[in-house]
């Protein structure tokens, strides 16, 4: 179940609720437990076994862990193995294992607590139920926030339900809703259009137009899914971290990364490249920790190529940039937005496409630095013009979005009563475009 | 009240919520099984006047009436093949469909002929969709100035006109229905356009990928239709033209390469389209 869909708004979230604030208080984690295995296994019945193999064994070394390296050890390749296994599975031939929803996230969320438990920086966790929530309780079970259990451990013994909480869990909720529906998936659509022409026939704006759409769709469906996830938080009593602080509004490609999905960033910088030395060895060895990251980034994300070779130019850049081209951006206005302007979308597009062969054919329209005589520009021009005349209002919105100024707003009024009318009208859109769409497919695969 | 101050926005939505839902009861108890009453027997009349009709009845109704016809006007019925042509054959040609149209007006090189096309085009829609312009001009041509597809085919005349619709339609009715419908409009495109040849162009097939994973828009569902299209075919005024051999594998499926969603061909790909229009002509007025 994704946080976007009917299954859960209408059905699963109003009938949880419910069972869940109905239940007495010593209850409510097992309620959490059970509703989120649910959550769970709705679209994903076979791989529930993993979840719970996974939280079962790290439960149990977790008990002896502390201060043992061995044990330590242990888990951390038995949680990398089965990472690694389900991710890079299919390349072989007769296999047909898909990864487990979440995977990702949980296996990171389960190795952070573990260190932090041998390290002593957490006491461990006796109650198997407590512990099983921090892993899987579905507001950050998907997509994260990846979170560390000193974030939690407070709220998982004596958490406060109020209704400020549901009010806020509710306003963050249909933002992060509104940000999926009624922005990315519009963005999305885009960028699809852009694919079905073929990277050889479109011209440079388009394809600028559609490096654009693919790093909006990216930006709000991710920050959507986050903000759905900590107001969800909110409505079951915890806090969950924030993911993003306006990345799009960053000077340099280092500051971007420490904007954009932070609790990840975070995760590397803690658990990879400080243990490794961080940057307190010298240049060298700074260098090799950060290419050392990166890889890991990239891979992480997954197992295409092309994953590889986004993070090794993130790598390079963010290096140029420790070199001394950040403090020059850091100065300027006008050239880090220049910049920034072109260095994110065209990464982005190493990100969004898997074949290396189309990614050069996109690079190749991008930046055209030979004639083509096989294009036909003229043609493909007014296609540009067409779908800036459809989609100018989403990208006006989706710059705007991108800045902090809605957030600034929406931090001093958001109690004003103008603005839970607009929230409350923006749920019911939301509700409404997402029932078509999946009510009238036809209305929206047109062929 | 005091709850509800504290929590506005909770309590509108909750309050909407039971709205909506008690409205959706309501309408699915009383008011809906009403109307489903009677459009169940509306239904049910459709369904048992398609119903008596096999196929095979379809099939040797229309073709002989077609032919009969053409043989009292010209006496003698004449052998059609399909040739070679150049470009300047299609400037009396007119192109009518759906998204995969659209994509051969944009992408392909065929710029002579008229485009009536749009995404989502059904043979339901066909002659009352507002697609053609009222006049050519050089600017895209606003809502206003478009008239339908029989207000166009009243006011100018073709040589050729080309149909290519039926994807969008695979999840409603059946091969019947779909081929009644699109009997209906090219009778009705040849009563208004008695001297146009009509080229009935077999529906594109899919990937093997989106044919095998879809219920609906498979190989499978197109080609029943297209041969259910092939019936309309009198070799006279209407021929049957099927451009899948140029864009599918052995197996019938859409070449992966070609298309990126696995319905629609990749710009560059649309001139494998015209270069099999442009060998498969027909020239009425010669030979």
């Amino acid at each position: 179940m994704v946080f976007s869909s009917l299954d859960f708004i209408v059905r699963f979230l109003p009938i949880f609720l419910l069972v869940y604030y109905v239940t007495p208080y010593k209850f409510k984690n097992f309620v959490l437990l059970v509703g989120s295995l649910y959550f769970y296994a709705f679209g994903e019945p076979v791989y529930i076994g993993v979840l719970a193999v996974a939280i079962l064994l790290n439960y149990l070394i977790s008990l002896v862990i502390k201060g043992k390296k061995a044990w330590l050890t242990l888990a951390v390749l038995l949680d990398v193995g089965m990472l690694i296994g389900f991710k890079y599975v299919h390349v072989l031939p007769d296999v047909n294992i898909g990864m487990p929803i979440g995977i990702s996230f949980y296996t990171f969320q389960i190795i952070s607590y573990m260190v932090d438990v041998y390290k002593g920086k957490a006491r461990v966790q006796r109650s198997l139920i407590k512990f099983a929530t921090y892993i899987c309780m579905f507001p950050q079970l998907i997509v994260g926030p990846i979170v560390y259990y000193s974030e939690v451990e407070y709220d998982l013994s004596f958490r406060k339900h109020t209704l400020e909480k549901m009010e806020e869990g509710l306003k963050l909720f249909i933002i992060g809703l509104a940000s999926k529906v009624l922005l990315a998936d519009k963005f999305g659509i885009l960028w699809n259009e852009v694919q079905t022409i073929g990277f050889e026939s479109i011209s440079t704006p388009l394809a600028w137009l559609g490096a654009f759409a693919f790093s909006f769709q990216i930006y709000f469906d991710f920050k959507g899914y986050s903000l759905m996830a900590r107001g969800l938080g909110f409505m079951v009593g915890f806090s969950l971290p924030e993911n993003f602080n306006n990345p799009y509004m960053s000077k340099s490609v280092t500051e971007f990364w420490r904007r954009w999905h932070i609790t990840l960033g975070r995760w590397f910088k803690e658990y990879v490249y400080i243990p490794l030395g961080g940057n307190r060895k010298g240049d060298r060895r700074t260098v090799q920790n950060l290419f050392l990251v990166w890889i890991l980034t990239g891979i992480w994300h997954g197992s295409g190529i092309n994953f590889l070779l986004w993070s090794i130019v993130i790598f390079g850049i963010i290096v140029i940039e420790k070199a001394g081209l950040k403090k020059l951006l850091d100065k300027s206005m006008v050239l880090s937005r220049v910049y920034m302007l072109i260095l994110i979308p065209s990464t982005w597009m190493l990100f969004a496409i898997s074949k290396i062969d189309d990614i050069f054919f996109y690079f190749r329209r991008l930046f055209p630095i030979e004639k083509d005589s096989n294009m036909v520009y003229q043609v493909l021009s007014g296609n540009f013009m067409q779908y800036i005349q459809m989609y100018w209002g989403y990208f006006l919105l989706a710059f705007l979005f991108s800045t902090n100024l809605p957030e600034k707003i929406y931090a001093k009024r958001k109690n004003n009563f103008i603005v839970i009318l607009g929230l409350f009208f923006l749920f019911w859109i939301c509700i409404y475009e997402t029932y078509n769409s999946a009510n009238n497919p036809f209305l929206y695969f047109k062929f | 009240m005091k709850y509800i101050k504290k929590s506005p926005l909770f309590f509108m939505i909750l309050l909407s919520s039971i709205i909506v839902l008690g409205m959706k009861v309501w309408k699915n108890t009383s008011f809906h099984q009403i109307y489903d009453l009677i459009s169940a027997s509306s239904i049910g009349i459709e369904e048992t006047v398609s119903g008596n009709e096999t196929s095979e009845e379809i099939i040797a109704e229309n073709p002989t009436e077609a032919v009969e016809e053409s043989i009292s006007e010209n006496q003698v019925a004449k052998v059609y093949e399909f040739e070679p042509v150049n470009n300047s054959y299609f400037e009396d040609a007119l192109f009518i469909g759906d998204s995969r149209t659209v994509g051969l007006s944009m992408y392909s090189e065929l710029k002579e002929p008229t485009y009536y096309a749009e995404v989502g085009l059904t043979i339901h829609k066909l002659m009352e969709a507002k697609i053609a312009p009222l006049e050519e001009t050089e600017q895209p041509p606003t809502k206003e100035n478009m008239i339908s597809v029989e207000e166009a085919l009243q006011n100018f005349s073709f040589g050729k006109i080309y149909l290519m619709v039926g994807i969008n339609e695979l999840g409603r009715g059946n091969a019947e229905t779909f081929l009644e419908e699109y009997r209906t409009v090219v009778n009705r495109i040849r009563a208004l356009q008695p001297n146009a040849t009509i080229f009935v162009q077999a529906i594109m097939h899919v990937s093997e990928e989106k044919s095998s994973t879809d219920p609906v828009f498979n190989n499978t569902n197109i080609e029943q239709r297209n041969q259910a299209l092939k019936t309309l075919e009198d070799k006279q005024h209407v021929f049957y033209l099927d451009m899948n051999e140029v864009v599918c594998d052995e197996n019938g499926n859409l070449i992966k390469d070609y298309s990126f969603d696995g319905v629609h061909l990749k710009a560059k790909y649309y001139k494998l389209w015209e270069e099999f229009l442009k060998t498969h002509g027909i020239n009425r007025e010669s030979s």
